[in-house]
């Protein structure tokens, strides 16, 4: 189970709630603890915890809940699986930039040896009454720019290549 | 749902550069709004003044509960028509609260040409009924209208959708049991006598209403008899004898109090359940927006820079991200209604076009509302395209599209030519509401490539004459019908014309969209069925 993700002083806790009876068990690591919170006002709480009752006082800031208790404010950052998870593991952009559909070069921003990084405009396309800007698929270095100002092309067409990843990491 | 992470620099040049033009823009918008809504000549405004009427916009504060939003619709009518004489088509059209119930308002403009009723004046009033019936939405007329404009009467009386069309659809509401209030606040005369006949109530106020097919004159005319007004047609005899008014009023103030009295006595509507969750500000600023459209029409942008600003905290779940890239599909809430998202980036392919007809499919079957983001030139053409079937693909995005049983909108938010109009949910194909941002163009081609056609058929013909033109003749032919050819492709041309309910300053699209989305939910989602898709 991967829970929920939330960061507590800089470190990551995944965490659950599951139901139990009126309330809710709150699972962190193999510990699973009665829990319930009580509304007394917009921000007041009670926290009923393992058998305790402690008055808090919770702020929600986007993706941040700030908690007043027991005399000490803390700040939760809650992370989104998608995105977390979506940051892993991600594959190495391609070395190569093909033509996405058939067109007319109108600018080159792209020279040889030059460094780029991703999603930084390489060059100008125009299609279909059309200006789309081709960005590069990954930080490195250019190696070739296959085409020149007002050069035709088809689809599928290399417009540009990188410098092979060294490491296999970006 | 994931946030959108914008991929923009805020601080660019670029960027700034798209925020000082399109303020610009947005500026100019407003001016023009204004001077449709407020600026009159002043012998009109001493005219009203002398009759002991009301501008039209103190009518709509009295009539409105006070601190609720107002979605004015087709502000612009008519300003690029009638040698801009007839602002706003001398007719206010637009969405309210009204003793807490939705209601859209039809008022005529006596501000305007005596509240006349040009041909654009009909085709507006028309769409708001047609949107009352689409919508299920309440109406109030607020009638006074010198009668149809006659120097125009061959454009405005006899074809389908001219003025009989208005009172056709006051009979199809009425028969739908979506009631109508009139108030009779000047003359309502031939025709316009029938708008208060139709309504399910009406009021006249004693003194400056009056309720007859023929005016004093025209009696006079016909028959010799000699009449006032008052006698005619006036608060007193149709309410106490002819059973044509319902409530005299002793006023323009007391009219409307009873009007309101009347809304607030109908039953709530119940509206149609579709999923919702507490609304949440977008994380990107709306005002943003200014800086994502870029100056060029030409320049292509990332559609998904448009939707973190303007759903609910910038959150969308992308349907097939890596297929069909030029059109983004996905789900996002927006004002906490749930709503599937067509947005075009980038030319429609065979495979962004199935994705289309597919996703609105989805849409469909789980009973989520759709808006369309267009900017879009068109279907791709080549023999490549042709051989994969890009027509047959079309199709079907047409078919799903023209079947589809959930409400749509449509924002065109840049460009909108040619058959991607179509795909994407244009004008015929009845969005609930299309409305378009200021710098949009919509043509059957761009204004470029028609232009060049049509002067390269002048030159065939003229070449087979055993002629050829100089560089100047060429620029004879093809600058006119290039700058025709802008003017008419132009937003503020389509919104003359009501091709669209209004254009919108990008900023304000989040709030009309969820008053829409609101006035949507008052008719019920049918199911959706097909017609054959070309497979």
């Amino acid at each position: 189970m991967s829970g929920h993700m939330f960061t507590l002083d800089e470190i990551a806790h995944a965490v659950w709630l599951s139901r139990a009876g009126k309330a809710y068990l709150l699972h962190a690591g193999d510990a699973a603890i009665g829990v319930d919170l009580q509304a007394l006002g917009p921000q007041d709480f009670q926290l009923h915890i393992d058998g305790r009752i402690v008055p808090v006082v919770v702020a929600v800031e986007g993706d941040v809940v700030h908690v007043h208790m027991q005399g000490a404010a803390h700040s939760l950052r809650y992370s989104d699986a998608l995105t977390r998870l979506s940051h892993q593991g991600q594959g190495v952009g391609a070395d190569s930039v093909p033509a996405p559909m058939p067109g007319t070069v109108v600018a080159v921003h792209a020279a040889a040896g030059a460094e780029v990084r991703r999603g930084e405009a390489l060059l100008v396309m125009e299609s279909m009454k059309l200006e789309t800007s081709i960005g590069a698929p990954r930080d490195g270095v250019i190696k070739t720019v296959h085409v020149e100002l007002g050069r035709s092309f088809e689809r599928g067409a290399l417009l540009v290549t990188l410098e092979p990843a060294s490491g296999g990491a970006t | 749902m994931k946030r959108i992470e914008s991929q923009l620099d805020i601080g660019s040049a670029d960027f700034l550069a798209n925020v000082a033009h399109n303020r610009k823009l947005a500026f100019e918008l407003r001016e023009r709004q204004h001077q449709a809504r407020q600026v009159r000549p002043q012998r009109d405004m001493q005219r009203l003044a002398r009759q002991n009427k009301l501008f039209i916009r103190e009518r709509l504060d009295h009539l409105l509960d006070p601190g609720t939003p107002f979605l004015e619709l087709s502000t612009l009518a008519a300003g690029m028509a009638y040698e801009g004489e007839v602002p706003g088509a001398g007719i206010v059209s637009g969405i309210g609260i009204v003793c807490g119930r939705e209601v859209i308002i039809h008022a005529d403009d006596a501000s305007v040409k005596g509240g006349a009723w040009y041909p654009l004046s009909i085709k507006k009033i028309i769409r708001t009924l047609d949107i009352a019936i689409e919508n299920r939405l309440p109406v109030i007329h607020l009638c006074d209208s010198a009668g149809g404009f006659l120097p125009l009467q061959s454009t405005l009386f006899a074809d389908r959708h001219y003025a009989g069309r208005i009172f056709r659809n006051q009979s199809i509401l009425s028969k739908m049991g979506v009631p109508q209030v009139a108030l009779v606040l000047g003359h309502c005369t031939a025709g316009g006598a029938y708008v208060p006949a139709l309504s399910d109530y009406n009021v006249i106020v004693r003194g400056s209403g009056a309720i007859f097919l023929g005016g004093p004159p025209l009696v006079k005319a016909a028959t010799g008899e000699e009449v006032t007004v008052e006698e005619l047609g006036g608060a007193d005899m149709h309410t106490r004898v002819s059973g044509v008014a319902d409530y005299p009023a002793g006023s323009e103030l007391e009219a409307i109090a009873i009007a309101r009295d009347i809304v607030a006595q109908f039953r709530r509507p119940q509206k149609t359940a579709i999923e919702w969750q507490e609304p949440e500000a977008p994380v990107y600023d709306p005002v943003e927006l200014y800086g994502v459209i870029p100056r060029d029409i030409k320049v292509q942008f990332d559609m998904r820079e448009v939707i973190a600003r303007m759903v609910d905290g910038s959150r969308f779940h992308e349907y097939q991200p890596a297929y069909g890239g030029t059109l983004v599909c996905g789900f996002a809430h927006l004002w906490g209604y749930k709503i599937g998202i067509l947005a075009n980036n980038g030319v429609l392919f065979n495979d962004s076009t199935l994705k289309g007809a597919h996703f609105m499919q989805l849409c469909n079957q789980n009973r989520t509302p759709m808006v369309f983001l267009q900017n879009i030139t068109g279907y791709m053409v080549g023999r490549e395209y042709e051989r994969a079937g890009i027509t047959k693909d079309g199709a079907k995005m047409i078919m799903a599209v023209s079947g589809s049983a959930v409400p749509k909108f449509t924002v065109i938010c840049n460009g909108s030519f040619g058959a991607g109009n179509y795909g994407m949910s244009g004008r015929a194909f009845d969005p609930r509401f299309l409305f378009m941002w200021p710098q949009s163009q919509i043509s059957v081609m761009g204004a470029d490539q028609a232009a060049n056609v049509l002067t390269d058929i002048k030159l065939r013909q003229l070449a087979r004459a055993g002629r050829a033109l100089s560089a100047a003749e060429i620029a004879a032919i093809r600058d006119p019908v290039l700058e025709d050819y802008k003017r008419e492709s132009s937003a503020y041309y389509s919104t003359s014309e009501l091709w669209d309910d209004g254009i919108l300053d990008p900023t304000d699209t989040r709030n009309a969209l969820g008053m829409a989305l609101s006035a949507s939910m008052n008719a019920p989602i049918e199911d959706p069925h097909y017609g054959v898709f070309r497979m």
